[in-house]
């Protein structure tokens, strides 16, 4: 049977998927604004269901190769992590407020809470997911998260920055060799000199926009001295502007680099990922974004978000060698939503 | 009911499979596909919520799964309402009901902003005990020491006659933080005085050069007293959790926005404070009623800080800044605006 094997065989160009989009703006407005007024009618409570039913949204409109993702979160398990998670919030905030030696003494537990969190969150978030009927997975262990989020970062401020790409290169590796697609664990390829790479530009890029706003700064206090009134917000805007516009640039350079450095070394067993977000286009949409969100007093987020999503899909893409079929079902782990609740609440990023 | 055509997964295996799915009698559903021919009791199927335009999917009891885009075939397949809430999906595909909801939310946090948090937060700080408000800014007075305040250089008995003012003020301000005054120089400040939330008042000897008798003063320090003792501080650390969960909820999906979600309690922070101020106010002009002063001397005093200071912030538009406009505040307009005009005294 020589067809049984065409893996093995003289290996022909692999076939590009793309991921496909289907989300729209007003689809998602509805879905939001519904969201949020029985959100605000149950006093909260329906928050959980939200939550579950826009990332139902999210997943079933991102499709690749003619089927779309799907997101299997209970509520009632999200609204049960979401408690846990307020009460903690409620606790540690007021903790600091009344003596800050008190958190003081918390930062070492939470800096043995966060890998911790972020395991159970990433473990409960690959889950939840599933495409073609089979689920996603994340077999990371906890002494790989506290390397991860700990070690490696804690290196690298001792050696004043120098090992932070290493450091998120780690945690890139943590995040995505863990990952599996049923029993087909992920592998990530990306070499620690393409990381050095971006770091070492971002770095002089953000150093460029940190001038660059110093010197508007310091342009306009000097036209406050000569002019008697600063009373048009004309000169403010501008001034606003010069300095937002640079910072913007730099952070769409990190933020593509970093996607496409992680994102594009994903090896899933014999197809790999493209990703080849751009800076400028990416810095276009971030501040058309945030013009639009500040004009409509927060009521295009939901268009920006669709155009944001939209945008990175674009620029994703599964290099597929032979077909998508023969991925088989993984082994079925328990996981709460515990944790990733704590994480959201927290506001404790994974980093991709 | 016509078959729905959609693709089989076995949960095995990530094939998919042409299939055609169609009614089984009353109860049950029938699925087709290339190697398999399946039913199924309707009530064992979980069927998913319609969202949009997404696909729908019927997981069957061994955890196979059949996927359509028509979603329209598949609610006809359920018996009414019985199977699948689709109420939300309903409400969502209304746009006089997504108008209406757009609108009752922004009622809801407009009213919330501007009536509930201030009220709840005022009713926590009552049930909190007073100690809480020496912890906010314990610190404060030293750190302001080291930066901007100098010691002040008014005469022994100048000093000794101002402190012997405030304790009096003190003495009948009612109960909560003990009250103290402290006396300072600062180039930097001006003429100003503020309080620190755990009862320190701090005037500067640019005000108490500027006064014209200690009425005025009193005025200013009742103003002061006003903050302490309605606990403005804690309110407004409250006021500021209250509008960050708020807008957590709001934007909270939008991780790329963080940044600008940041901003939303920053901008209100600064309408809280404004309003605190108009508070404060209320609580000198009150004293002095009570004391037999006549309350513009408040506002005299008021404007002349704002013409001392050239005003810059009087630019500002109202929601950047932290305190209300002076004409608005003082009502300068029939002693104040007088007062305005006049070229200031050295």
């Amino acid at each position: 049977m020589e067809e049984a094997v065409p893996a093995v065989a003289s290996a022909p160009a692999p076939r590009e998927v793309a991921f496909e989009f289907r989300a729209t703006g007003s689809e998602y407005f509805r879905i939001w604004i519904v969201n949020l007024l029985l959100t605000i009618v149950t006093l909260g409570i329906y928050s959980a269901w939200a939550k579950v039913r826009r990332l139902r949204y999210f997943y079933g409109s991102t499709a690749l190769d003619g089927t779309s993702f799907d997101y299997h979160a209970d509520p009632k398990a999200i609204l049960k992590g979401r408690l846990i998670a307020v009460l903690a919030y409620v606790v540690f905030t007021f903790a600091g407020r009344i003596s800050p030696l008190l958190t003081l003494a918390l930062l070492p537990a939470l800096m043995f809470a966060v890998p911790w969190l972020v395991l159970r969150s990433r473990r409960f978030h690959l889950r939840m997911t599933s495409w073609r009927g089979l689920r996603f997975h994340f077999h990371g262990e906890y002494r790989q998260a506290l390397a991860a989020y700990v070690g490696w970062v804690l290196l690298g401020s001792l050696t004043l920055g120098i090992l932070i790409p290493l450091s998120m290169w780690k945690r890139a590796n943590f995040l995505l060799s863990n990952a599996a697609y049923g029993s087909q664990r992920f592998g990530f390829t990306t070499t620690v000199g393409r990381f050095y790479r971006f770091y070492l530009l971002g770095f002089l890029l953000a150093i460029g926009a940190m001038l660059v706003a110093v010197a508007v700064a310091a342009g306009g206090f000097a036209a406050l001295g000569t002019t008697p009134k600063a009373g048009t917000p004309g000169p403010a805007l501008v001034g606003i502007a010069a300095v937002l516009v640079p910072l913007v640039v730099a952070g769409a350079y990190f933020k593509a680099s970093l996607a496409n450095a992680a994102y594009g070394g994903l090896a899933i067993g014999p197809h790999r990922v493209r990703s080849t977000l751009r800076t400028l286009p990416l810095t276009g949409i971030i501040l058309t974004n945030l013009l639009g969100i500040v004009f409509t007093l927060g009521f295009y987020a939901p268009w920006a978000k669709v155009r944001l999503l939209r945008y990175q899909l674009s620029q994703t893409v599964l290099l597929v060698d032979g077909d998508l079929e023969a991925f088989t079902a993984g082994v079925a782990d328990d996981s709460t939503a515990v944790g990733e609740e704590i994480s959201e609440i927290f506001d404790i990023d994974f980093g991709l | 009911m016509a078959p729905i055509h959609g693709r089989y997964f076995d949960a095995q295996r990530s094939r998919p499979v042409a299939a055609i799915l169609s009614c089984d009698g009353e109860e049950g559903v029938r699925l087709q596909a290339e190697a398999v021919t399946r039913s199924d009791v309707l009530s064992t199927v979980v069927i998913s919520d319609r969202i949009g335009a997404i696909p729908r999917r019927l997981r069957f009891p061994d955890g196979a799964l059949f996927e359509t885009d028509d979603n329209d075939a598949i609610d006809a397949l359920l018996p009414g309402a019985r199977m699948s809430p689709g109420w939300v999906h309903r409400l969502e595909q209304r746009w006089r009901v997504v108008l209406l909801s757009l609108l009752a939310v922004v009622a809801t946090c407009g009213l919330f902003l501007q009536f509930g948090m201030p009220w709840l937060a005022h009713r926590v700080a009552d049930a909190l005990p007073p100690g809480i408000d020496a912890a906010i800014g314990a610190r404060s007075l030293e750190i302001l020491d080291r930066s901007l305040l100098l010691p002040s250089a008014l005469p022994e008995a100048r000093q000794q006659q101002l402190n012997d003012l405030f304790n009096r003020m003190a003495a009948d301000a009612g109960s909560g933080q003990p009250l103290r005054l402290v006396l300072r120089d600062s180039k930097a400040l001006g003429a100003n005085a503020f309080a620190l939330p755990a009862g320190t008042v701090i005037l500067t000897d640019s005000l108490v050069a500027m006064s014209r008798d200690d009425e005025e003063l009193q005025a200013v320090l009742a103003h002061e007293i006003g903050h302490v003792r309605q606990r403005h501080a804690l309110r407004q650390l409250l006021q500021g959790a209250g509008v960050s969960a708020m807008s957590v909820v709001l934007f909270g999906d939008l991780t790329s926005l963080s940044a600008l979600t940041g901003a939303v309690p920053l901008l209100l922070q600064a309408k809280h404070s404004r309003d605190f101020e108009r508070e404060a106010d209320a609580f000198a002009r009150r004293w002095l009623a009570a004391h037999r002063i006549a309350t513009h001397r408040f506002d005299d005093i008021l404007c002349r800080m704002t013409i001392e200071r050239n005003d810059d912030r009087a630019d500002l538009p109202d929601y950047l800044s932290t305190h209300p406009a002076t004409q608005d505040r003082a009502a300068c307009a029939a002693g104040g605006s007088r007062i305005i005009r006049e070229p200031a005294h050295p």
